[in-house]
């Protein structure tokens, strides 16, 4: 390890003890070599380290908000109230196929359980375990395909050349929302002159409506870290960190189960490997924000360039890709570019008004009729694709768009990391509008003044127009600052949803 | 080192090589407002105000080097429209009253804070600190543009005796710990009050002053 130790994994230690003191926090910042007035900004910033005492938390999401959110959320706040315990919400815990999701929270520990109905939260007010317990996707919610059944045995190293012209010829891209060419970046990062490169996992899957990486990496870790390792070895890095979402606990287990294993085989020899346990946090997911996290930083994004190819994490060059584009990569170095190409495999993460919600592996350029047809949906009016930081599709309109890299593109809307939320005719699309922006205003980190300050008014602007107190041009005023202005990602593509929703669903607008 | 030449609003300017945008055009007395940055403190790229257009994208003035070729417009109607909403925005849940340069924008771009209705922040309720004998920390005022952490902290001091605390709109300035300034490490060297652009951090010289006497 090239680095001091790292200061979220410290905090958590001493987390087990109790509520964090501190002095605490000082005995950390000491270890990791930061100034403690840093340490205490993570302190501040990252929730499980304020978390205290029992909450009863229901899950929000944009399923749940097009469905029963206000009746569920009146009942828990109920039943809460009568038990003497705090109630609120939390952001989308990848659940959206399994139904409403609870969370029972004692300190820095969590329950989950899902589905939950009313009658669950009276079970949980009368002391009983109020519904099945989720800490794991069943692994069930996968059809087949080569992502998800087992892997194979991990492929030799082909050297670096070969390794990233078979990504290039495969068509490879990033899978975590922004499609960027995998060859590009391995070989920007391979062309560094440096002694330390680090290759970072992106398993901080928080979007709202996208639950494939979670499943990846629950089910089937092993080939995320054969990819991993090969990105590793092509680009001249030593150490691989893998940074899981910090409320993907089972995940976490996995993950790193999987990295002792792949070690024990001898497949690791020569790099230094460790899993991550990430912020808890939306803006997490954001490659730069990330690294400053691992850092033991406030998870905010930096300013680019650099690009974490040049100046990544601890500034050395940094590979950062996302969980299933570096299991894709395994693929394509077991399978061949040609196969690959031949399939273009792509997982969705389907749910809402489907008969059969879950992840599917699909061929890129699968139509949107065709995803939705292997899901069962019935009769769908909307899609919400790509995730929170999606837009609206209205069906029948958009039943022949392929789902590929460049047709949503073509007209403003993007796969992203593959979610397709559907709506049928009885669905308040402007409730699931109202919770993506609740959502955004939770989640901004607070750097750049667009999206801290803006987010917020988004969410009253929706809020109020659910209400019938329009105001469309202070909509289109915010929509545009929020999107030009704000300095990374998560503030751009907050008003993505509310937009398509005016632009494309206007009877739902009188 | 040869000088960059690029066109900022029409104007041709020879820049050097290591500027940004915003120097380049300040060097052609080209005005670009800015909130957080601050040459001393290496603030940058936080408040959005200094976006200007290059090549049909919005980029920071402040946080951009100067590239050969590059066109700049600092004053397009995309532009001109962003800065209006962020100053309403920020004036909305701030009080911007000391602040005369950020009123001079204000009024420069027709910015109207009413229009968004009640604040969200919370900010306006915060009450003034005074836990030292130099200054009062009245955060009502503070837009959280971080010069005052950076003076603080890597960009001139290196005491680290200011943090940064909460997300969102919700965000604000503290000290490490939370613990009165002095406490904290403080060594009252002035820097984040002489940073600071909105009248947050007050001398209390000054107040005596405006008070007409000690009191």
């Amino acid at each position: 390890m090239n680095h001091k130790p790292l200061l979220l994994p410290l905090l958590d230690e001493a987390l087990k003890r109790g509520p964090l003191e501190p002095a605490d926090v000082a005995a950390a910042a000491r270890a990791t070599g930061l100034p403690a007035a840093a340490a205490w900004e993570a302190v501040r910033f990252y929730p499980r380290y304020a978390a205290t005492g029992e909450r009863w938390l229901l899950v929000d999401e944009p399923v749940v908000r097009s469905r029963n959110f206000d009746s569920l959320l009146n009942a828990l706040e109920r039943v809460a109230l009568a038990a003497g315990v705090e109630s609120g919400t939390v952001y989308s815990y990848g659940l959206e196929a399994l139904g409403p999701a609870l969370v029972v929270e004692q300190g820095a520990e969590r329950r989950v359980y899902a589905p939950v109905d009313e009658a669950s939260l009276e079970r949980l007010a009368a002391g009983a375990e109020p519904g099945p317990a989720a800490g794991l996707l069943p692994r069930e919610l996968a059809g087949g395909g080569w992502l998800l059944e087992d892997p194979p045995p991990p492929p030799q190293f082909p050297g670096a050349g070969e390794l990233i012209a078979s990504a290039r010829a495969a068509g490879l891209r990033g899978l975590g929302g922004a499609h960027f060419p995998v060859w590009r970046k391995l070989e920007a990062v391979r062309a560094q002159d440096a002694a330390e490169k680090y290759v970072v996992v992106n398993g901080d899957e928080s979007e709202p409506g996208n639950f494939k990486d979670r499943w990846l990496m629950e089910h089937n870790p092993r080939l995320v870290w054969t990819g991993a390792a090969l990105a590793a070895r092509a680009v001249g890095a030593s150490e691989i960190v893998f940074y899981v979402r910090g409320e993907y606990e089972g995940a976490l287990e996995r993950v790193e189960a999987a990295r002792r294993e792949l070690a024990a085989s001898g497949y690791l020899d020569g790099l230094e490997t460790s899993t991550f346990r990430g912020g808890g946090l939306y803006i997490c997911g954001e490659e730069s924000a990330l690294l400053e996290s691992i850092e033991g930083k406030r998870a905010e994004p930096r300013l680019k360039p650099p690009y974490p190819a040049e100046a990544g994490l601890f500034g050395k060059p940094t590979l950062v890709n996302n969980v299933e584009t570096l299991a894709h990569l395994a693929l394509v170095a077991s399978h061949g570019a040609d196969a690959y190409r031949e399939r273009r495999p792509k997982l969705f993460s389907i749910s809402g008004d489907v008969a059969k919600p879950g992840v599917y592996e699909l061929a890129l350029g699968t139509t949107l009729e065709e995803a939705l047809a292997a899901a069962g949906a019935g009769r769908a009016r909307a899609v919400l694709l790509g995730g929170a930081a999606g837009t609206f599709l209205k069906l029948p309109d958009a039943a022949g768009l392929p789902l590929d890299f460049e047709a949503p593109r073509a007209q403003g809307d993007s796969i992203g990391p593959g979610a397709l939320m559907v709506f049928d005719e009885t669905r308040d699309l402007w409730a699931v509008a109202e919770g993506v922006s609740a959502f955004f205003a939770h989640e901004s980190c607070g750097k750049c003044f667009p999206c801290s300050l803006g987010t917020p008014h988004l969410h009253r602007l929706v809020w109020n127009w659910r209400r019938g107190q329009r105001r469309p041009e202070l909509l289109h005023e915010l929509a545009q600052a929020l999107e030009q202005g704000s300095l990374c990602g998560l503030g751009q593509a907050a008003p993505w949803a509310v937009r398509s929703l005016l632009e494309r669903f206007v009877e739902v607008n009188r | 080192m040869s000088r960059v030449a690029v066109v900022i609003d029409g104007l041709l300017v020879q820049a050097e090589p290591d500027w940004t945008v915003l120097e380049a055009a300040r060097s052609a007395g080209v005005e670009i407002p800015t909130l957080c940055h601050h040459e001393r403190t290496g603030t940058e790229g936080i408040c959005r105000l200094c976006m200007v257009e290059v090549a049909g994208r919005m980029e920071p003035a402040c946080a951009t080097r100067v590239r050969p070729g590059m066109v700049v417009n600092t004053r397009g109607a995309a532009v001109e429209q962003l800065r209006r909403t962020v100053l309403e925005l920020v004036a909305l849940e701030t009080n911007v009253e000391y602040d005369d340069e950020l009123s001079g924008w204000m009024e420069e771009y027709g910015a109207d804070p009413t229009r968004w209705g009640e604040p969200l922040a919370g900010r306006r309720q915060r009450k003034p600190l005074a836990d030292n004998p130099f200054f009062v920390r009245e955060y009502d005022k503070c837009y959280n543009c971080r010069r005052c952490l950076d003076a603080c902290g890597e960009g001139i001091q290196g005491v680290w005796a200011l943090a940064f605390t909460g997300r969102g709109a919700e965000a604000g300035v503290t000290t490490t710990f939370d613990l009165e300034l002095a406490e904290a490490g403080c060594i009252f060297c002035g820097n984040c009050v002489e940073v600071c652009p909105t009248g947050a951090l007050v001398p209390l010289e000054e107040l005596r002053a405006a008070k007409g006497g000690p009191s």
